[in-house]
């Protein structure tokens, strides 16, 4: 049995340019772990001790995903083993095309407990992807999950919804969706690090897992989206000349 | 030839990078230069991450590590704004885990994992500074007992330390360097005062004088082979003067972008004072020295890797980093203008601690001395 | 062939109404399928032409009708499923596209029928650009992001109960309700955000102070929103989170990521305190106040002086 968790290797739109013609330019980015990723390793980790079983790693992309740096990334931060899935279907992926990968890449290990996931990746903010997959599993998919334990042959899942605290019982596995904050990732050791690169990792391609088919939503158009101009005058200096100035700014809008 | 990092390195910084941002902010650092307290909290959480075990051998329970990532973690932390943050750890530790009993062994790396500086290094003399022959503090052998008398003086980190890693020598050996042993001796061992030195430098490793009076210590804790003291010492001061660098090229890196962020928004004469060619001059200048500070140091790093002879490397680092550090720090203090003299900007201190570096660990002028005279050697 | 029905998912949150004003949009019925409570059935009857409620066992989360759900879709095939971001809704359309074998499509602002297509156009790269595509009629589930109001009321639709395999692999072994006010940061005029610039929680209350005067609502940016630790899920501005657009957005000791400032776009005037001069924030602003906002907010809230607006003249 293991624990699996999944994780994109992806771009920050905080590296990113957007052009006249509505499309991203991701020169000056560098990929990484999508940020709230680390704290779904970790809490997939966590499980994966209480339940004494390996935490395995899984990630999809089109063929270029795979490199060392995102295995050591990824292996560095308590993975026992990785699976990088590669498709071609990927190039243009969607959120369903995603999750198909990852369900064909899911049928290599024999027994999974549960697959943990992030909130939402760094560059599409959506959080789709795993309660999708859920949905091709047919196994519950539960997000905003801040806590897991384990009791007996069954787990325990905390979350906090809009209006009431939920303490949830899972007795087969499920896709759980962790919040930002659920656990606090620790910082990947020297050790691990270095460690990193000699732990399994394999890569399973398109003749593995097959072909995948999925509607897609065809782009007619794009245009970068409409920011007002602001002039983002500088008001440095004394303090108080600058609130001075910030308050009558205020004032003059009517404001106070 | 390859200027990229490994992906472990690129990973590591990420990892420091991480670290830092929640264990060393801009004013957690400033908080300890104003309190002249030691960052004592951060270097527990980098030994909790496995940074400060960095370079040891592993039967100590360290992750063996080339010289090379070693400066770059140490340049990255010095970067943050904090000076001998991380670095100088190894090389004291390193006296002990080569040289050492086991006793002493444990003790070291005990302080180590509590974030404590595990000793500080009593060398110096009011009479001994760049000339060790001057070296007068005396270890009397005698039925398995050792009694110390004598002053030391510049001692960093003397207040805070649990032990003193001593030099002293032997009266009865006559001659300078066979005569001298290195001893760990418990700063709170009876007969042991202090003076604290108010030093404008370095208020996160404060110095004082350090007098022995009949001190007297069971002979373990003599450290290494008696008469051997300096031999002792020396292994690791190519190191110590390649980890001093790494500390002046990230605190001048820290300098220049505080410098160079400044010139860009702050205004006069109606536009960002970046946009005057004096100040563009400055910050060019700036970064070529910083630029060359840390080719030099990687440089310099690799060739102590390749195991290459680095007498005149050694030096020659040393000496530009800590003139040319200063130098960054100091058109940064000018950049700032009257800010910049205030203790409200980084640059000040950066400017203080890099100016402490052209004294400590070799004067840039025994640079001099180390490196001339093996390059007339070499053209001889 | 589809039926035609747009479905729009409701849960319990009841953020519905910019899902509502999207399935309005390409026109015909809306029917709203509503996986929770009673009342929050009867809340759609008035915005909607038809209601069917899912009633969920006592015992499991609205979660265990995904597959129901998802059969339900496969059978009718409604030309469209609409349903906000929340995380039963994600789980719900999540199935229901698994099963119809299409994508969900996040960040929907707006769609219509078109040429015998669904026409819609959504954010992308964190906010940075907008695209526009187009979708098989059947084939579009849609993710909407936001809106309290359900939209004008009108005649009052029928409730019809409907009853869907639920499954029983997740029980729901306690649930305790939280007092909490959902706030509508869509609507406030005056917004303070707060960034990872505050040091600790207790620092919070300096920033309600000053967005007290200013009869601000509080927000942050993602990092500091989740749970009941320092802002709530529904505080958060940003590309997931809420949107805004008020007359003045004040940004204290945030960065301005494009993740965040994307959900503040509207506002019509943003004024950013940080001590970094470089951060994002800073050049997306009316005005920056570079200063450390340990001094610069309680200053600020002094010399916006009391409730009446009369200013105290600022400094010391």
């Amino acid at each position: 049995m293991s624990v699996a968790v999944i994780f994109k290797w992806a771009y920050s739109p905080a590296d990113a340019q957007v052009r006249s013609d509505g499309t991203l330019d991701l020169s000056r980015a560098k990929a990484a772990i999508s940020e709230y990723d680390p704290v779904a390793i970790a809490a997939g980790r966590q499980l994966a001790n209480d339940l004494g079983t390996d935490l395995v790693g899984l990630t999809a992309g089109p063929a270029g995903i795979d490199s060392p740096l995102m295995r050591k990334a990824a292996l560095s931060r308590g993975l026992d083993r990785l699976f990088v899935a590669t498709h071609s279907a990927l190039e243009q992926a969607n959120s369903t095309v995603t999750a198909n990968v990852l369900a064909a890449a899911l049928g290599r290990e024999p027994e999974i407990a549960a697959v943990i996931a992030g909130a939402e990746s760094v560059d599409d903010a959506a959080g789709q992807v795993p309660l999708t997959l859920a949905g091709l599993l047919d196994w519950p998919g539960l997000a905003g999950v801040s806590g897991i334990a384990v009791d007996g042959g069954a787990l325990e899942v905390y979350r906090t919804g809009a209006n009431r605290q939920e303490t949830l019982r899972l007795t087969g596995p499920a896709v759980l969706a962790v919040t930002t904050n659920a656990v606090s990732p620790p910082v990947p050791g020297m050790k691990d690090i270095l460690a990193a690169g000699k732990k399994p990792a394999t890569v399973l391609d398109e003749a593995e897992l097959g072909p995948v088919t999925c509607a897609q939503a065809v782009e007619v158009g794009r245009r970068p989206t409409a920011v007002p101009r602001r002039e983002g005058r500088v008001l440095d200096g004394e303090l108080a000349e600058a609130v001075r100035q910030a308050v009558s700014v205020i004032q003059e809008a009517g404001l106070a | 030839m390859e200027f990229n990092f490994t992906d472990e390195q690129e990973l590591l910084l990420q990892s420091l990078d991480d670290l830092l941002e929640r264990e060393c902010s801009e004013q957690y650092i400033a908080e300890l230069d104003a309190a002249h307290e030691p960052p004592t909290a951060f270097r527990k959480a980098m030994y909790d991450t496995g940074f400060l075990s960095l370079g040891f051998p592993e039967q100590y329970g360290g992750t063996p590590v080339d010289a090379v990532t070693l400066v770059l973690l140490a340049g990255r932390v010095a970067r943050q704004g904090l000076n001998n943050g991380y670095g100088m750890e190894l090389l004291q530790a390193m006296d002990i885990l080569e040289f050492g009993s086991e006793a002493q062994r444990e003790e070291i790396l005990g302080l180590l994992a509590q974030g404590e500086t595990p000793f500080a290094l009593g060398f110096t003399e009011p009479g001994a500074g760049s000339d060790s022959s001057g070296l007068r503090t005396s270890a009397v052998h005698r039925d398995g007992q050792v009694v110390f008398n004598g002053t030391k003086t510049l001692i960093t980190n003397a207040l805070r330390s649990r032990n003193l890693l001593l030099m002293a020598r032997d009266p009865a050996v006559s001659g300078s360097r066979g005569a001298i042993s290195m001893y760990l001796v418990p700063t709170d061992a009876p007969g042991i005062t202090y003076n604290q030195l108010d030093k404008v430098v370095w208020h996160t490793a404060d110095s004082c004088e350090v007098f022995f009076d009949d001190v007297t210590l069971p002979e373990s804790c003599l450290v290494g082979t008696k008469g051997r003291g300096f031999e002792q010492l020396m292994r690791n001061f190519e190191f110590e003067r390649l980890v001093i660098a790494s500390q002046c090229w990230g605190q001048a890196e820290c300098a220049f972008h505080d410098a160079a962020a400044y010139a860009a928004q702050r205004q006069q004469f109606g536009q960002p004072i970046g946009q005057f060619q004096l100040i563009q001059q400055k910050l060019v200048d700036m970064a070529i020295k910083v630029e060359n500070m840390g080719n030099l140091v990687l440089k310099t790093a690799w060739m102590l890797d390749q195991g290459l002879d680095l007498r005149t490397q050694g030096a020659l680092c040393k000496r530009y980093c800590a003139l040319s550090a200063f130098e960054v720090a100091d058109d940064a203090v000018q950049i700032f203008g009257g800010i910049g003299l205030t203790n409200g900007a980084r640059v000040s201190r950066i400017w203080r601690d890099t100016r402490g570096h052209r004294v400590g660990g070799g004067t840039d002028e025994i640079m001099v001395h180390i490196a001339g005279r093996q390059i007339v050697k070499a053209h001889n | 062939m589809t039926t035609g029905q747009v479905w729009v998912i409701v849960t319990d949150d009841l953020i519905v109404g910019n899902a509502l004003a999207v399935a309005r949009g390409l026109g015909g019925p809306v029917t709203a399928l509503v996986v929770g409570s009673r009342q929050t059935a009867d809340r759609l009857a008035p915005v909607v032409s038809q209601v069917r409620h899912l009633a969920i066992d006592q015992d499991t989360p609205a979660e265990s009708c995904a597959a129901g759900l998802a059969d339900l879709a496969a059978a009718e095939a409604p030309a469209a499923v609409v349903g906000n971001a929340g995380a039963t809704s994600r789980a719900l359309l999540g199935a229901v596209a698994a099963r119809l074998g299409g994508p969900v499509l996040h960040h929907v602002t707006s769609a219509a029928l078109k040429d015998g297509q669904i026409s819609l156009v959504r954010t992308v790269g964190g906010g940075l650009a907008e695209v526009a595509e187009a979708v098989d009629v059947g084939q579009a589930v849609l993710a909407v992001r936001g809106g309290s109001d359900l939209g004008e009321a009108g005649a009052t639709a029928p409730v019809a109960e409907l009853a869907v395999t639920s499954s029983s692999a997740v029980r729901l072994t306690s649930a305790q309700s939280i007092n909490h006010q959902a706030v509508e940061l869509g609507s406030a005029k005056v917004v303070v955000g707060v960034g990872r610039g505050m040091k600790a929680q207790a620092d919070v209350a300096m920033v309600r102070d000053l967005a007290e005067r200013l009869g601000a609502e509080l927000a942050c940016s993602r990092p500091l929103a989740e749970g009941a630790e320092w802002f709530g899920h529904d505080r958060y501005i940003g590309v997931s989170g809420q949107t805004i657009a008020p007359d003045l957005y004040l940004a204290v000791g945030l960065s301005g990521q494009v993740q965040h400032l994307s959900g503040a776009h509207g506002a019509k005037l943003i004024i950013a305190i940080n001590n970094d001069p470089d951060a994002p924030v800073m050049t997306n602003c009316d005005l920056a106040m570079v200063a450390d906002l340990y001094q610069a907010v309680p200053a600020l809230t002094a010399a916006l002086g009391g409730a009446s607006g009369v200013s105290e003249s600022g400094g010391k």
